[in-house]
């Protein structure tokens, strides 16, 4: 409760005010003079112009969602097994590590030349790449397990299905949720990289037009309403991560 | 198990219905692999306990001590001679001998309350109703009825240790098995519990088997007492605590008997110094 009314640090907001400020201040005196670098305040009145807005957004907001949901599941199942189960770690973990360390903007031509020019095509890529960071959290999570709560569950007679069930899924959650927290911004980040190469739709692509259409103004308009979206994607999660994990994992909140 | 569930109603345990031993082990001995090869940790152990006698083991670390308690559990199997509980082989852990853990923290679900951290074991066998009922003779018999809707990590050390011990008789079990149950607390709390453990004793006559490094809390809780020395670790001494029951914290330990059996335990384990 006390933490909820504490996010915002007014310190570190002023100073961000203040460099707008001077930001401001040296375009309007013409201290730094750059073609293609507007003011704050010309980016201000470029939100007027933006085209669409409200259903770029909801495009990739739509597709970073639907990402997240599948890379949750595929990656809280992925995980589970490589935590659990010796064999998936024997025969599995190097691939995965292969795949996990090729930088998803690397395979997007690739998906582009398997399913084409799609929105299919943006979740297949922002859910690849935001399943990584839920598998090895919650392999993690797995793997840290306390060794003596096996043995509670056998000395219980616990089967195995409510071993995971009972003991193995619920101390995973704060994993789980931390993993969810960088997943749903990579879920965002690579829609919108995936809109800027592969599908022209959504914000990604807006921004690439304003900047075809020699538009500085509406490309950082665009800028600030992709920060925006990821800033209050992050405070979700984190509100429900401090919601459901009492008392740990303060660490997982970010600066502002 | 013979005996039907509804035959047990109202009590935790009842005595073994059989004339035989809770457990006899003979000649048994545990091969366990390490790094370097695989390691003999316990040879030749032999002993019986009977129905609803409290036998401490105690012994220095390292001499195999829990990994003895392991095999009454089922933990670890043997790997040579006999391990009998009621006339059968020990093969895994059947229920009928519970291990309560010294690390409490990491043995209760710290996201279950206490009374689900109980009810645990009985969730996939043991129907709502009587679950609820079990649950709370359980707690009431650790003392702990009042704390049910409480989270352990709100508790004391010494309550979350009971809830443990809670936990463990919501299963009937015929055997309590303990591994240095009050090794992590304070000695007031320490004193409590073991008098808490001599009360669910005397109203649930269960076996109880527990590991100790205190030689003053083998010989006070104690029927009789295993030291047990070497590496390989082996029994090397066994002593009688033919003390009066019940005991009491400060009378029992002001007998002269209770002074020779703690004595005998020191001498045993090595503590006494010079002669």
């Amino acid at each position: 409760m006390r933490a909820k009314f504490r996010v915002l640090n007014p310190l570190g907001i002023s100073v961000a005010v203040a460099l707008v400020l001077v930001w401001q201040l040296l375009v309007s005196t013409q201290v730094i003079r750059l073609t293609y670098l507007p003011s704050p305040w010309a980016v201000v009145l470029a939100f007027g112009e933006l085209d669409g807005l409200a259903e770029n957004l909801a495009h990739t907001l739509l597709v970073a969602l639907v990402a997240f949901v599948a890379a949750m599941v595929i990656g809280m199942v992925l995980g589970l097994a490589v935590g659990l189960l010796t064999p998936v770690r024997t025969f599995g973990l190097a691939s995965l590590d292969v795949l996990r360390t090729v930088p998803v903007v690397a395979l997007m031509p690739v998906a582009l030349l398997i399913w084409g020019p799609s929105p299919q095509t943006e979740i297949i890529v922002a859910t690849y790449s935001a399943a990584w960071p839920i598998v090895v959290s919650v392999s993690g999570g797995v793997r840290a397990i306390h060794r003596q709560l096996r043995e509670v569950a056998r000395t219980l007679r616990l089967g195995r299905g409510e071993e995971v069930a009972k003991i193995v899924i619920p101390a995973t959650v704060p994993s789980v949720l931390v993993g969810a927290r960088l997943a749903l911004t990579t879920a965002l980040v690579i829609a919108i990289v995936a809109e800027m190469l592969v599908n022209p739709q959504g914000l990604g692509w807006s921004l690439v037009q304003a900047q075809s259409a020699l538009q500085p103004a509406q490309m950082w308009a665009y800028v600030i309403v992709i920060g925006v979206v990821s800033l209050l994607a992050n405070a979700l999660l984190v509100a429900v991560v401090d919601r459901f994990v009492p008392g740990g994992q303060k660490t997982s909140r970010g600066g502002l | 198990m013979s005996d039907s569930a509804a035959g047990r109603q109202g009590t935790i345990d009842s005595p073994a219905t059989g004339s035989g031993p809770t457990y006899r082990l003979a000649g048994a001995s545990v091969v366990l692999p390490a790094t370097d090869g695989d390691r003999r940790i316990l040879t030749d152990i032999t002993f019986d306990v009977t129905p609803g006698e409290i036998v401490g083991i105690v012994g220095k670390s390292g001499t195999g001590k829990t990994t003895l308690l392991r095999v009454l559990g089922g933990l670890v199997g043997i790997s040579s001679g006999t391990a009998q509980l009621q006339g059968r082989p020990i093969d895994g852990p059947d229920g009928r001998a519970v291990t309560v853990f010294q690390d409490y923290a990491n043995a209760l679900l710290p996201w279950r309350t206490v009374e689900r951290n109980v009810g645990l074991p009985l969730e996939r066998t043991v129907p709502a109703a009587e679950r609820r009922e079990r649950i709370a003779e359980a707690l009431a018999l650790v003392g702990l009825s009042d704390y049910a809707r409480e989270h352990p990590w709100r508790l004391s050390g010494g309550m979350q240790q009971r809830v443990q011990i809670a936990r463990a008789l919501a299963m009937r079990p015929r055997v309590l098995l303990m591994d240095e149950p009050f090794g992590a607390l304070d000695a007031l709390t320490r004193a409590n519990l073991q008098d808490e453990v001599l009360r669910v004793h005397s109203r649930t006559q269960a076996t109880i088997v527990f590991i100790t490094h205190d030689i003053e809390e083998a010989a006070y809780l104690s029927d009789r007492v295993f030291v047990i020395s070497g590496t390989p670790g082996t029994i090397v001494d066994e002593v009688v605590c033919a003390l009066p029951r019940p005991r009491g914290q400060l009378t029992t330990r002001e007998l002269p008997e209770y002074l020779e059996i703690r004595r005998r335990l020191g001498v045993a384990l090595g503590a006494g110094g010079a002669p």
